[in-house]
């Protein structure tokens, strides 16, 4: 644990030594306003590609107009700056607000483009973008762009360039530790998940769409924060600033420091500054050298130095804080128990006559089907039966062509995240767990859907929320050492086994507090062990007054478990009735051996 | 003046139209939109040029040296470009690579070729004479040439077995290959061929403009342009879009100012992407896909 | 009949991802064999398919097909070695044509006009519904047509083996009969071998000749079909207890 320490603090030292030479002169060069100028530009690169780091690395937005939005903080600091007897430094909000905007109306007009489109969305704006820099002359500048805009002052002298520096260096740090912040909150692991899942994430109560424009906007108004910074440093700005030339910049730092990690950002852009200044006066063969490198890295580390150190066998897990007291076995599932006590018995999840078909084809035609809480509910059929597609509209995820289904005896809209936010979780038939991040924060993202807190506070770790979190991960431990895998806690998700990543999350399920638990095909490759964990599990839910369906190939699994299963054949229900009647029946006999309706 | 604009529109519709069939080739068969697509363009008129006016010797040789190895410059490219991306898992991993070996091309032809504009020799000097101004032969080459290769590509497409599995492994490769069909071959020849098609592309086209070393950029964003203005994944769409685009853009420099041609594209750009994502031929399926 | 082995798999192990699918499985398929692969949803006789096709190659274990080992290679050399696969699903090319779709099947013989020719000839006469469709889009067929169309496409390959995945998926029984008719003619006839996955066990053991029970990816019991249409592990492995 130490040693995760000694190499983050050894990184960080790297990082800073790197950004302190202006101020001791020597160091890369004797020429201290070089130095001065050189590092300006790498603050500069860093502030921007953290913003790309949250925007692409974190919620997985692929965007080609980071650098737009770099051009459009500039602008609005030249025009301004250029107009009126302002202090540069004042007017630095204006060029974040501006690109925040721009950002905004991006995201809105894209509607609900995703992956490529919205990729080439943003690249078509940002060639529109360059285009009326160049054309808009009155206001830009045209080709020639803005000169001359002001140094920033103070009391009517200007400020010497190394104080300008400083001043970048503080916004550097802040911009830094916000973006850890944020990416340590529930906010953070909220926007991991909708890049990871968007499916996950709404089955969670997340909307992907307000994460998305939340991401987008926040690192539109750092890139116009870095923009704002580039006109003061460079005293102009140009439509090259907002090239696809000028990306490829951002996306070397980015892709070699790690994508979507922390600390990536700063070392990505220190190897890069390195390089291009231990490469200076080689004329035409600096930007070969580059290309050639960063080709070479994409091959020997994919992931980027830090992503692939986190990938390798020098990775060091992060610690977890000790359990504060003793673990009570099924000790959060009594607590829920005083909940759910009075609802036992009661129907909470229906379908009345929902059909769906798909292209003349019927899936599910006419199915009556009612949960019941504090019962297991089994769900069998052949093949083709109609399962997926019944579940999916009992959860929100598929609009029924007719039919309702009704949730306390209200009736639904199709819309996951409505189920979600009123006790309705499930589990998938891919285990859905967040790979990148640790089995932990999983639970943690769970938690976090009956527990919000504001995004706000998560920036400033307020005390009141840094005890909030820390309850959090106590509670989530918990959770985990009932599931047996406590051990894992601090394990990057991606390297659980199969078994593991399924109780890893129903634990995630569990840890909404949820009225209703909807697992689907849950025992498919766990071991004989992981079934007996999984299978005490859902025992222990339906003692506490969860209603849970289970659809499961496994039949023993299935008829040992549930108190009531129902046989979906060809779409229509052959029978729903205790385990014994169904495994007597003939229909049921038939429907799986000769095929026959 | 109205010969002017139809040199200009014949050579960017062209050129455009052969940028976004090499750039539509290589989407459909592997999801990546090339952006170094480009610089083979400009390895194609650098080695027309290079051996044809530097060297002086005649259109055989460019013929015989620039096919092949723009071929081979396309099958380079997909070792670079695919063996990181299929390593790294990362759905932007393409994004990288490309613009990494624009960068390193850029740099290499900035070293290579020391002429500040690359203009080969036309395969026919002279033109046509119209009220006193001349139409080059060698833009009508290019405009043959360009309608001969979407036509070629189309029949290759629809009409042979071979074509029939180019169309089925782009939709489906793994069904695909359970019938004999290389899948991963193919994604190599799609590469090569690509190659192939943006090299000629950049032969042709270019002695009929200046062309600077370090333009290739320009021509993959104008073929993109095209690309997602016919619709993205669609042969047709490509030489539509080409020729929709280069046209406008021609007509609006040449009338209004050099600048609205631009600005125009890209409004229609974001304009199409946004209420209409499957282009005017619509052959891509809905948004969100791929 | 010659009793010569036409697939053998031996000892196979089969993951997806981290999950193993199946178990050190083994089987035999005798040349000119109409065999069918029962067992329960997610036993794992799908994986098994798309590891012999080399979709999903083996982790561990050997198969191989008329003595070649064929455990490692790709699919299209699978296809070229005289397997053909009808998959799970039909995955017919909906913006295809009947006959594009066919083409697509006869790849292989795209060189040899005649025998390109003699083959769609062929299917087209089994499958007369397929000529009367020949310029439609694949995606306009019936789920029956386009079940016809899916095994049409493998025959093109000119297959010594198929394999089938489930054919009678969301099909009616009418229908699933019509095509099952046509794959014991097409077994009895022409000597093809036929490796059959279904879930409905009474229907595969009334057609086929030799049943293999598998159930979470390990191999039950290994019979005659005639036998297996009353052993008790069949019941079991369905209904448990």
């Amino acid at each position: 644990m130490k040693a995760r320490r000694a190499v983050i603090a050894l990184s960080l030292l790297a990082v800073t030594l790197f950004l302190l030479f202006p101020f001791f002169g020597g160091g890369i060069s004797t020429n201290t306003d070089f130095n001065t100028s050189v590092l300006s530009q790498a603050v500069i690169t860093a502030v921007i590609v953290i913003s790309l780091n949250l925007v692409m690395g974190v919620t997985g937005l692929l965007t080609l107009v980071q650098t737009g939005m770099l051009s459009v903080g500039g602008y609005a600091l030249g025009y301004v700056a250029l107009r009126h007897e302002v202090n540069p430094l004042y007017i630095i909000p204006i060029s974040m607000i501006a690109a925040a905007f721009l950002s905004w109306i991006l995201i809105l007009i894209s509607g609900r483009a995703m992956d490529l489109y919205f990729g080439l969305i943003t690249l078509a704006f940002s060639l529109a973008l360059v285009t009326i820099a160049q054309q808009w002359t009155p206001v830009t500048g045209g080709f020639i762009g803005m000169n001359n805009i002001p140094t920033p002052h103070v009391n009517g002298e200007r400020m010497p360039k190394v104080a300008v520096y400083a001043i970048f260096l503080a916004i550097l740090i802040v911009v830094f530790i916000v973006q850890r912040n944020l990416m340590l909150s529930p906010r953070g692991r909220a926007m991991e998940a909708v890049r990871i899942s968007p499916a996950t994430a709404q089955s969670l109560s997340i909307s992907p769409r307000k994460i998305r424009t939340f991401a987008f906007v926040f690192g539109g108004a750092i890139a116009g924060l870095g923009g704002a910074m580039y006109a003061i440093n460079l005293r102009s700005i140009s439509p090259a600033a907002g090239g696809l030339s000028s990306s490829l910049v951002l996306f070397i730092a980015l892709f070699l420091g790690g994508l979507g990690t922390v600390i990536g950002p700063l070392i990505g852009v220190m190897l890069l500054t390195i390089t291009q200044v231990a490469i200076r006066g080689q004329g035409p063969y600096q930007d070969l050298i580059l290309g050639l490198l960063l080709l070479l890295s994409m091959f020997t580390i994919p992931l980027g130095v830090v992503g692939s150190w986190n990938k390798s066998r020098f990775a060091i897990p992060r610690k977890l804080p000790e359990l504060a007291h003793e673990i009570h076995a099924d000790g959060i599932l009594l607590e829920k128990q005083k909940i759910n006590e009075s609802n036992r018995g009661n129907v909470v999840l229906e379908s009345d006559a929902v059909s769906r078909n798909f292209g003349g084809v019927n899936a599910v035609s006419d199915v009556n089907f009612k949960l019941t809480a504090g019962q297991v509910h089994g769900i069998i059929g052949p093949n083709g039966a109609g399962k997926s597609t019944l579940v999916n509209c009992l959860t929100g995820f598929d609009t029924p062509n007719s039919g309702n289904v009704l949730l306390r005896g209200k009736k639904m809209p199709a819309d996951p995240i409505a189920f979600a936010t009123s006790g309705v979780a499930r589990v998938f038939q891919i285990p859905h767990v967040l790979d990148n991040l640790s089995v932990i924060d999983n639970v943690l993202v769970g938690i976090d859907s009956r527990k919000p807190t504001s995004w706000l506070a998560a920036l400033i770790r307020l005390p009141k929320f840094r005890k909030a979190e820390a309850k959090k991960r106590n509670e989530a431990l918990r959770l985990l050492s009932e599931a047996g895998i406590a051990d894992l806690a601090a394990k990057p998700a991606s390297i659980c086994s199969h078994g593991q990543k399924r109780l890893l999350e129903i634990v995630r399920a569990v840890a909404t507090h949820p009225d209703i638990l909807i697992l689907d095909e849950p025992a498919t490759g766990l071991t004989g062990t992981e079934l007996t964990m999984l299978s005490t599990l859902i025992s222990n839910l339906r003692g506490t007054g969860v209603a849970v369906l289970l659809i499961e190939h496994n039949v023993d699994f299935v008829f040992q478990l549930s108190d009531q299963i129902t046989v979906l054949h060809l779409g229509k229900v052959l029978i729903s009735a205790a385990p014994a009647e169904v495994r007597a029946s003939k229909a049921v006999q038939d429907a799986y051996l000769v095929g026959g309706r | 003046m109205i010969v002017d604009v139809l040199v200009m529109t014949i050579f960017l519709s062209s050129t455009s139209a052969l940028m976004a069939l090499s750039l539509t080739i290589v989407y459909n068969s592997t999801r990546v939109i090339n952006f170094s697509q480009g610089e083979i363009f400009i390895l194609g008129c650098g080695m027309a040029y290079q051996i044809g006016v530097v060297m002086k010797l005649n259109m055989f040789v460019v013929a015989a040296v620039a096919i092949p190895v723009t071929a081979l410059a396309g099958l380079l490219l997909e070792r670079l470009i695919m063996i990181p991306v299929r390593r790294s898992g990362s759905p932007v991993a393409w994004i990288i690579t490309t613009l990494s070996i624009t960068l390193i091309s850029q740099s290499l032809f900035a070293l290579a070729f020391t002429s500040a504009q690359l203009r080969p020799d036309p395969l026919l000097a002279g033109g046509f004479k119209i009220n006193g101004q001349e139409l080059p032969y060698q833009i009508l080459i290019l405009l043959a040439v360009t309608l001969v290769i979407f036509f070629a590509y189309e029949i290759f497409l629809n009409k042979t077995t071979f074509g029939i599995g180019v169309r089925a492994a782009a939709t489906d490769p793994e069904t695909t290959s359970t019938f004999g069909v290389p899948v991963k071959l193919f994604v190599a020849g799609s590469f090569m061929a690509a190659g192939l098609i943006a090299g000629i592309g950049g032969w042709l086209g270019s002695s009929a403009a200046f062309v600077l070393p370090t333009d290739g950029l320009r021509f993959t964003v104008a073929g993109f342009v095209a690309m997602i203005v016919g619709g993205l994944g669609s042969t047709r769409g490509a030489l539509i879009g080409g020729f929709v685009v280069g046209a406008m853009d021609a007509i609006l420099r040449n009338t209004i100012n050099p600048g609205i041609g631009e600005l125009f594209i890209a409004a229609i750009l974001v304009i199409i992407l946004v209420f209409r994502p499957q282009g005017i031929i619509g052959a891509a399926r809905t948004r969100g896909d791929a | 009949m010659t009793k010569e082995a036409a697939l053998v798999v031996d000892s196979v192990d089969v993951f997806h991802g981290y999950a193993q699918a199946i178990h050190s499985l083994s089987l035999t398929v005798e040349k000119g064999v109409f065999a069918t692969l029962l067992g329960p949803n997610g036993a794992g006789k799908s994986t098994l398919l798309r590891s012999i096709m080399g979709i999903l190659p083996a982790k561990s274990g050997h198969i191989s097909f008329e003595g070649k080992e064929i455990t490692k290679r790709s699919p299209n050399q699978i296809a070229a070695g005289g397997i053909a696969l009808v998959p799970e699903g039909r995955k017919i090319f909906q913006d295809q044509t009947v006959q594009e779709n066919l083409l697509l099947g006869g790849y292989l013989i795209r060189r040899d006009a005649t025998l390109l020719a003699e083959t769609l000839d062929l299917v087209y006469t089994l499958f007369p519904i397929l000529a009367d469709r020949r310029q439609q889009n694949g995606g306009t067929l019936s789920g029956g047509e386009a079940q016809m169309l899916a095994v049409a496409r493998a025959l093109m390959v000119r297959p010594r083996m198929l394999l089938l995945d489930e054919p009678s998926l969301g099909l009616a029984p009418q229908i699933v009969m019509e095509i099952m008719e046509h794959l014991k003619r097409l077994n009895e006839t022409q000597g093809l071998s036929i490796l059959l996955v279904e879930q409905t066990a009474q229907l595969a053991l009334q057609y086929s000749s030799h049943a293999f029970l598998v159930s979470n990816g390990r191999m039950i019991v290994d019979g005659k079909s005639d036998e297996m249409k009353t052993h008790p592990e069949v019941t079991r492995v369905y209904f448990g207890g």
